[in-house]
């Protein structure tokens, strides 16, 4: 499709003037439609008029830009609150796009009282090469064409007179759409900087975002081929950061490819949505009608009205709601929940709160197809089968929300997908940690979290430098000396500390309320560590309600988290009293972890909500009040705290929430012991919200991507699983899994559900004794859980097996990318497995035997860091390395190039983790030393010899397996782990490298080894 | 014309001695000593302050397999067979102590001196010094010198061996971590690489008393190199608590309150490539501010 003004349209240059000095009488109407001009679909015009307005009027005009057949596509009205008429102003002007399918154009206003005279009326379509309607401002104060949607956004004239725009920090704008073409390549040609193009698809529904922000500096930038519009969004969301827009514009650089107009056939039926509907109504309108074409293959409207046609009709929001479902809505009162309802056929979609609409909407889709947003991927994270015949039988539902704060993080989502994803899952709180307009949109609330210090600090009465200088006692004493810094550790007790934070509460709680933002999230805590105050007023005993003294054992937290957790609490509940004079019905979360998991020898005051969480030592393979199997001596320390926290948060009244670290570093089922926590969570009493740490965006290919690759690639399951349990823990977390492995994998279920059963066994088998936290590597985890159990060859079967038979293209990507991950991690075992080679007991030391070249070569060796740090460098004098076996040996080929005089290489072996080490050496010369456990022991039944070459030698080494100790033979397979080296006499120096670029001794962990494998059945 | 070997080893031995005060040692003996057999060096036991940082010097050689000539992984290895010359520590009653033994290996068949700066046990008031030949081996000791007149380093730093400037073969009372081992550059300094879990020697602080810590050194594996101060209270085998501590290779100074019931420290290293180490008292740094 040509998005483009079409050359008639610019030949004609348009002026319609509708200058009839229409009299618009002053009686009771409240709403004249003055004339109706024609108009062309996607086209940009400027439409003038004088008005004179009566002393006392409120008039304000609309344009509504219709289809042929009279329908008002919600897009084609234009209703912003600047368009005001006012008393003294004659001239008007508004310029827009029209819609995809308008056809005729009225002017409409709107009053009160007496309405404003109206003449002079005139439409132009605009020709200038500007993309962007009004990117200048250029159409004067007061005049936000072109940039409808904003949010404590001014336009003000700077020092030069001129025009600019300017968001509040935490406020937003965005230019109106502009069509693009898909492919296309752009330039951004003028503006401020850095504004952040947002992707919107063919029905407005916002889909992706360029990756670096618009900047003229780097100023070009290709659209998607899925694009049909773009806006331009400036926002940012941190403190003392107001973006101002001067001027900005975009032009055509590059056509992209050309895309027939697609003709969709209609759908039968039509979305509404109220003409002020709030951005989380409007954004579930535009999702219905993506996924409603995506789907059936079939157009529905999203109309700013209803047409009166007798046709199925989804009406979005409370607005529509209000006269019919008031009993729902009371029920949804306060909540992010939502009600789907059917009526004479209309099928009603809302929640007392705009977010509700979204979420419902969503869940709609959900309950009438087989739909799933298996993951944030835009490319192939939605799995749908098509149906041209797609009906919505299901239309009754009414959720609301078991946890008001569902945090994902962190980090927070960093791409355009994860906050998509997030809002669509009905995560309500971080989507966009900062940024207000998509958070806004994807149905997220607003939050205040801070350290104590920073909260302190918002008030400027006590601001950082001022605490510097007039409150160092507010600093906590650290090591002797109060550590004075920004954001840093504060002192409990210091005089007129409690209030102090209150009041930084309070200055937050003025300064949103001053911005029209309802708070509902406060929280504040420790900075992320274990330091206390050990001032003496600190570390005075603490006097307990039952009369007795609660005295220090350590100064540390570490050493006494009781004491602190206490001292902490003493000074939280003085700040609940004192921010409860102001919001006393407003809670605040506080710490619950670290020293405060520790629950303290005092309740918390009735307002606080304590965030509990288990952290490092707590196992992830179990529910927190099972305390099996947590590590490191930790035992039943976080069942018996979590208990305690939940019998209090029952006795108590008060309300309690929880922090958790659901992302083990491989295939897991982690989302069941999520389930098992959040419902004794929520049977304990009252709940407030869960923060998910670890919610790690689905990304790659890209620097900061590091740690997140491939995450998704096999933890998905678990994060849709959770993201339902957040709204309603007491689902069984089999039953959702077996649900998305039905919608995500299609005929490829069977072999899925037997893959996760498998998982879950394991997962949940007591009898494996292993208790990883967050922090266990991928290769134990997987080692553990997976190798061990003798499932792997069984898992990857299942895994080859779906893909081939998995019959959506979606669902095929997301099993080929769970196949890669399975691989990748059994990779991070370095496990190579030994070919055996039966002429291998004849040939092995006959270094130029073509047998070697049979043999499993492993890779160039890598500097060891020694007297500098050679960061694992490739080595200065080449070495390779070949393996193969008979039954009963190993046999080894290291070839040392570029050899020195003195020069040797190595080799050792272990069985496994703290089993006896065997070394061997070889030098060129042909000497040889062994050494168990590095001390030099003689093993005659180990051979080896040496052929030395011109500037090269290759030492050959055989080695009985029955002498490698603690070998299991046992099983199926058998593993053991090497290490080869080579130590290269140069000069005064020597050069010391290894197949992995680790020391010979890093020997603690076996990823710093070589696993080799070896497989019996092969005999 | 190059210098016979023999007078190359003698100007050394002068340089190195020129460093200490030869004329103050608590003991010294020029002589040459070879055994086979375990050896008292001395017929009389050696009295010591234990209140004050000692420093042994001396020359050796061994012979047999467990050298660096035979063995070049001899640094790995905790061979019982290894010659070695022990510091076995007597308290008052002349009763050997079960604690605090200091034995210094000797790696190399060729001449080289050893050296390690040391506190005596608290209950230590003399020590026996005593030849170990491993095995077979003929341990050949001389120029062996036990002093507490220090050279300018050593004097002034409260830890022991600050920097390690007698090669890469002297341990020097550090435990070297995984990974960990002392290497002498080509410039021919020697730096200690501590590696996973390295630990500098333990030795008595005052408590509530201000330390200053300076680390010249490169941290490798980016931020997994760390640097903690280890208080230990008395005979406590763990530490109570544990504090960052700055390096970088131009050097970094690190100002410390050692917490009250501390009665020694140390250092816990994560995968620094160390130059020196140097700790010191120091003035309260806020008094001294004001």
């Amino acid at each position: 499709m040509d998005l483009r003004p079409s050359p008639s349209w610019l030949d004609r240059v348009a002026v319609l003037l509708f200058a009839c000095g229409l009299m618009i009488p002053a009686l009771a109407a409240r709403e004249v439609a003055i004339g109706e001009l024609p108009v062309a679909p996607l086209t940009r015009y400027r439409l003038t008029f004088r008005a004179e307005t009566p002393p006392a009027s409120t008039a304000r005009w609309e344009v509504r830009i219709t289809t042929a057949e009279g329908l008002l596509p919600y897009e084609g009205l234009l209703n912003g609150a600047w368009q005001q008429l006012t008393v003294g102003q004659r001239s008007y002007s508004h310029s827009f796009l029209t819609s995809r399918d308008g056809a005729k154009l009225a002017l409409v206003v709107i009053g009160d009282d007496a309405l404003p005279t109206v003449d002079e009326m005139a439409l132009e379509q605009l020709v200038d090469t500007r993309m962007v309607i009004n990117g200048d401002f250029a159409a004067g104060a007061g005049n936000f064409s072109g940039w409808t949607t904003r949010n404590l956004a001014v336009l003000v004239a700077n020092e030069q007179g001129e025009l600019e725009l300017r968001c509040a920090p935490t406020g937003y704008a965005l230019t109106d759409p502009i069509p693009v073409e898909p492919g296309a390549t752009y330039r951004f040609t003028a503006g401020s900087q850095p504004g952040r193009v947002l992707i919107y698809d063919y029905d407005l529904l916002r889909i992706d975002w360029i990756e670096e922000p618009a900047t003229t500096r780097e100023p070009l930038f290709t659209m998607p081929t899925d694009a049909a519009f773009v806006r331009i969004e400036y926002c940012d969301g941190r403190p003392h950061r107001t973006p101002v827009i001067r001027s900005v514009d975009m032009e055509l650089v590059e056509a992209g490819a050309k895309v027939e107009d697609t003709v969709f056939p209609a759908y039968p039926g039509e979305i509404v949505v109220g003409g002020s509907a709030a951005l989380p109504e409007v954004r579930a309108a535009r999702e219905l009608q993506h996924w409603i074409r995506k789907i059936s293959g079939k157009r529905i409207r999203v109309l700013a009205r209803p047409s009166g046609l007798a046709t199925a009709r989804f009406f979005i929001g409370r607005h529509f709601a209000e006269e019919h479902f008031a009993d729902d809505l009371a029920r949804l009162a306060g909540s992010d929940g939502f009600a789907i309802r059917s009526r004479g056929g209309d099928i009603h979609v809302f929640g007392a709160r705009p977010a509700g609409a979204l979420f419902g909407a969503i869940r709609l889709l959900e309950m009438n197809s087989d739909i799933i947003w298996a993951r944030p991927r835009k490319a192939f994270g939605t799995v749908y089968s098509a149906n041209p015949e797609l009906a919505f039988a299901s239309t009754d539902a009414f959720e609301r929300p078991a946890f008001a704060y569902r945090m994902p993080g962190t980090p927070y989502a960093q791409r355009s997908d994860d906050g998509i994803w997030q809002g669509r899952m009905g995560m309500n709180t971080a989507p966009y940690y900062y940024n207000g307009f998509r958070r806004e949109e994807m149905g997220g609330a607003h939050v205040y979290e801070g350290n104590y210090m920073a909260t302190i600090a918002a008030n400027p009465e006590f601001a950082y430098e001022k605490c510097r200088l007039e409150h160092p006692e507010f600093f906590a004493m650290i090591n002797g000396k109060r550590e004075i810094r920004p954001q840093g550790y504060i002192c409990y007790t210091a005089p007129g500390i409690a209030k102090a934070l209150a009041d930084g509460l309070r200055t937050i709680m003025a300064q949103a309320e001053a911005e029209g933002r309802s708070l509902e999230h406060l929280a504040i805590r420790t900075r992320d560590g274990w330091a206390v105050c050990s001032c003496e007023s600190c570390m005075a005993p603490i006097p307990l309600p039952d009369g007795t003294l609660l005295k220090p054992k350590s100064e540390t937290s570490m050493g006494d988290p009781l004491f602190f957790s206490t001292r902490m609490t003493l000074m939280l509940n003085e700040v609940a009293a004192e921010f409860a004079k102001s919001y006393p019905e407003l809670p605040i979360t506080v710490p619950g972890y670290i020293y405060a998991a520790e629950p303290p020898a005092i309740p918390h005051a009735p307002s606080l909500i304590p965030i509990f969480c288990a952290y490092d030592t707590c196992s992830l393979r179990f529910p927190i009040l099972e305390g099996q199997h947590n590590h490191a001596g930790s035992g039943t320390i976080w069942a018996d705290r979590f208990r305690e926290y939940l019998r209090r948060n029952g006795q108590e009244g008060r309300r309690l929430s929880m922090f958790t670290y659901y992302y083990p570093a491989s295939f897991s089922t982690v989302a069941t012991n999520a389930g098992a926590d959040f419902s004794a969570l929520v049977e304990s009493g009252g709940v407030h919200g869960v923060h998910l740490d670890g919610f790690t965006p689905d990304m790659e290919n890209d620097r900061r991507a590091a740690m997140y690759q491939h995450m998704w690639d096999y933890q998905a399951i678990e994060r849709w699983i959770i993201a339902r349990l957040l709204w309603d823990p007491t689902l069984d977390p089999q039953a959702l899994r077996r649900d998305y492995i039905t919608r995500a994998y299609g005929k490829a279920a069977p072999e899925m559900l037997a893959f996760h059963e498998i998982i879950h066994h394991d997962w949940t088998d007591p009898a494996i004794i292993f208790g990883p936290s967050c922090h266990a590597t991928s290769a134990s985890l997987f080692e553990t859980l997976i190798v061990k159990t003798n499932r792997e060859a069984k898992l990857r079967a299942l895994l080859v097996a779906a893909i081939a038979k998995a019959d959506n293209s979606n669902s095929r990507v997301l099993l080929e990318r769970t196949l890669t991950a399975f691989d990748r991690l059994a990779d991070t075992l370095n496990r190579i497995y030994v070919p055996r080679l039966d002429q291998a007991t004849e040939e092995w030391q006959l270094a130029d035997s073509t047998l070697w070249m049979q043999a499993l070569k492993l890779g160039d060796f890598k500097r060891v860091t020694t007297w500098d740090d050679h960061g694992q460098a490739p080595a200065l004098q080449p070495t390779q390395v070949a393996v193969m076996r008979d039954t009963e040996h190993l046999y080894f080929r290291i070839e040392a190039r570029q050899a020195a005089r003195q020069d040797q290489v190595e080799l050792v072996l272990q069985a496994k983790r703290f089993a006896p080490m065997l070394y061997a050496s070889m030098t060129r010369a042909g000497k040889r030393l062994t050494m168990r456990n590095f001390r030099p022991t003689a093993f005659p039944a180990l051979d080896a010899t040496v052929e030395d070459g011109d500037d090269s030698y290759t030492a050959l080494f055989k080695v009985p397996l029955a002498m490698i100790e603690t070998l299991d033979t046992s099983g199926k397979e058998i593993q053991l782990y090497a290490k080869f080296c080579r130590l290269v006499s140069t000069g005064n120096d020597c050069e010391e490298s290894s197949l992995t670029g680790q020391s010979i001794t890093m020997t603690h962990y076996m990823n710093y080894w070589t696993a080799l494998s070896i497989v019996p059945e092969d005999d | 014309m190059r210098m016979p070997p023999h007078i190359i080893l003698a100007l050394t031995v002068l340089l190195v001695c020129s460093r200490v005060s030869w004329a103050e040692a608590l003991y010294r003996s020029t002589d040459l000593v070879e055994t086979i057999e375990t050896q008292e060096l001395t017929a009389e036991r050696i009295a010591i302050d234990p209140a004050r940082k000692h420093q042994l010097l001396f020359l050796a050689k061994t012979t047999g397999e467990h050298t660096l000539e035979a063995n070049v992984r001899i640094r790995l290895t905790n061979h019982p067979s290894i010659s070695r010359l022990r510091l076995a520590f007597l308290d008052q009653d002349n009763q050997p102590l079960s604690a605090g033994r200091i034995e210094l290996r000797v790696l190399s068949s060729e001449w080289y001196r050893y050296s390690q700066a040391f506190y005596p046990p608290a209950d230590a008031r003399a020590l026996r010094l005593v030849l170990l030949p491993g095995g077979e081996a003929t341990l050949s000791v001389k120029e062996l010198v036990l002093t507490t007149e220090l050279a300018v380093d050593e004097a002034k730093t409260l830890n022991p061996n600050p920097v390690f400037e007698y090669g890469d073969l002297n341990g020097y009372g550090y435990q070297c971590g995984n990974g960990g081992r002392f290497y002498t550059r080509p410039d021919g300094t020697t730096i200690w690489k501590s590696g996973f879990c390295g630990v500098s020697p333990q030795f008595r602080v005052e408590d509530n008393a201000w330390y200053s810590i300076v680390c010249v050194g490169k941290p490798y594996r980016d931020r997994k190199a760390a640097i903690f101060l280890q208080c230990f209270e008395a005979g406590a085998r763990r530490p109570f608590k544990s504090m960052r501590v700055a390096v970088s290779e131009a050097g970094e100074s690190t100002d410390l309150l050692i917490p009250e019931g501390t009665e020694s420290v140390s250092l816990l290293c994560y995968f620094i490539l160390f130059e020196k180490i140097a700790i010191t008292q120091r003035p309260n740094p806020i008094l001294t501010e004001e």
